[in-house]
């Protein structure tokens, strides 16, 4: 009778806590999010001031391991106010319409040393494709974990330049996202 | 043939094409510049600009060389029939041509800095940042590039004008300068 009781309470705590990676919590200010475009032969780069998202990461867990980014695409800015007005707009990133971009990966997986790979989905503008976010797992300690890592996608795929701007000669096709992300485990 | 150092009497052959290269340069740059400032945003007038900061950028080494050539060389005479004040003054028209020959490109190096555009000399190199990517310099450096280039046409009509007047007063001075 005890053994059952004890056997009904594990089922229930896993269904209650299913067996998960560990939760972590986005420290914003440590934390930035970027990208670089290559317009007449010369980057140009903007930041995402506010991001925020889910990460369940062990990497003793990876199969468990999880990542839900959302980004606030209102919060673009860069160091030229009419390059960041225009991205903007509904030719580009149109953020009036499309003021979130996810990127969701439940496939992480290690590539070597602390080097990881996260495949998954990327929703940006009204298109959603897949997207493969490679980072370095910098830091990982009780306290804290540092991340940094890069994407590469093709801007034109997600419709990010519309009509005259589907021309990649004067603003290339690649768009490279880079990303340092610190964070703390969320409290139990 | 002409040679290839000045001389009292006229400007030889590396002089005579420095001229004539900047010339042409400048002159369409500025006719590209303000032009392309008045386009709408779109990849036209990126790659306009894109043009423009190169060749801005060529021009700048050239007038580097040009300055250490001429400091190299004889500067040919002036004829005596010029009264003092107007040597005077082809001295002051020359020194501005040679201060906003460098300040022009500077100016807009400085600009596209403070914009965060770095300049690419035609996708071979890019030039470093002067500055930081800053709102505000940017603003003060396009308003200054602009200001140097309503300068530089004025004294490039003076330039003209003045060869001009000495034409007409059968003062041998433009033929100083032209490759035959």
């Amino acid at each position: 009778m005890v053994k059952q009781w004890i056997a009904l309470v594990g089922i229930i705590n896993m269904m209650a806590f299913p067996a998960m990676a560990r939760i972590w919590v986005i420290d914003k200010d440590k934390s930035i999010l970027s990208f670089n475009a290559i317009q007449n032969d010369a980057n140009v780069s903007g930041t995402f001031e506010n991001f925020d998202g889910e990460i369940n990461f062990d990497p003793k867990k990876l199969n468990e391991s999880y990542i839900n980014i959302t980004v606030d695409m209102v919060s673009l800015t860069s160091s030229y106010k009419e390059m960041t007005d225009t991205l903007k707009k509904s030719d580009w990133l149109a953020v009036s319409n499309f003021p979130k971009a996810v990127f969701e990966s439940k496939e992480v997986t290690l590539v070597k040393d602390k080097h990881y790979s996260a495949k998954g989905m990327l929703t940006l503008r009204d298109q959603t494709l897949p997207l493969t976010v490679e980072f370095d797992l910098d830091e990982y300690a009780d306290t804290h974990a540092s991340v940094k890592g890069s994407a590469s996608l093709s801007r034109t795929a997600f419709g990010v330049g519309q009509g005259e701007w589907k021309d990649t000669s004067s603003v290339k096709d690649k768009v490279v996202v880079t990303f340092i992300i610190d964070a703390t485990p969320q409290a139990k | 043939m002409l040679p290839i150092n000045n001389s009292n009497q006229r400007y030889g052959l590396v002089s005579v094409l420095f001229h004539w290269l900047m010339a042409i340069l400048i002159v369409v740059m500025l006719i590209l510049g303000l032009y392309m400032a008045t386009l709408p945003l779109g990849p036209d007038k990126l790659k306009l600009y894109g043009l423009h900061k190169a060749w801005g950028a060529i021009i700048l080494g050239l007038v580097v060389l040009r300055f250490l050539w001429k400091l190299s060389q004889l500067t040919p005479l002036l004829p005596s029939s010029m009264k003092k004040w107007e040597i005077g003054a082809a001295k002051i028209g020359h020194a501005a041509l040679y201060v906003l020959m460098v300040a022009m490109p500077l100016s807009g190096w400085m600009m596209s800095s403070a914009a965060g555009f770095p300049v690419s000399v035609f996708g071979w190199f890019s030039l470093p940042n002067l500055v930081e990517p800053d709102s505000e310099l940017k603003v003060l450096f396009a308003e200054i590039h602009e200001s140097l280039a309503f300068a530089l046409i004025a004294v490039i009509i003076g330039h003209v004008g003045a060869v001009i007047l000495h034409y007409i007063r059968k003062e041998p001075i433009l033929q100083r300068m032209l490759p035959w």
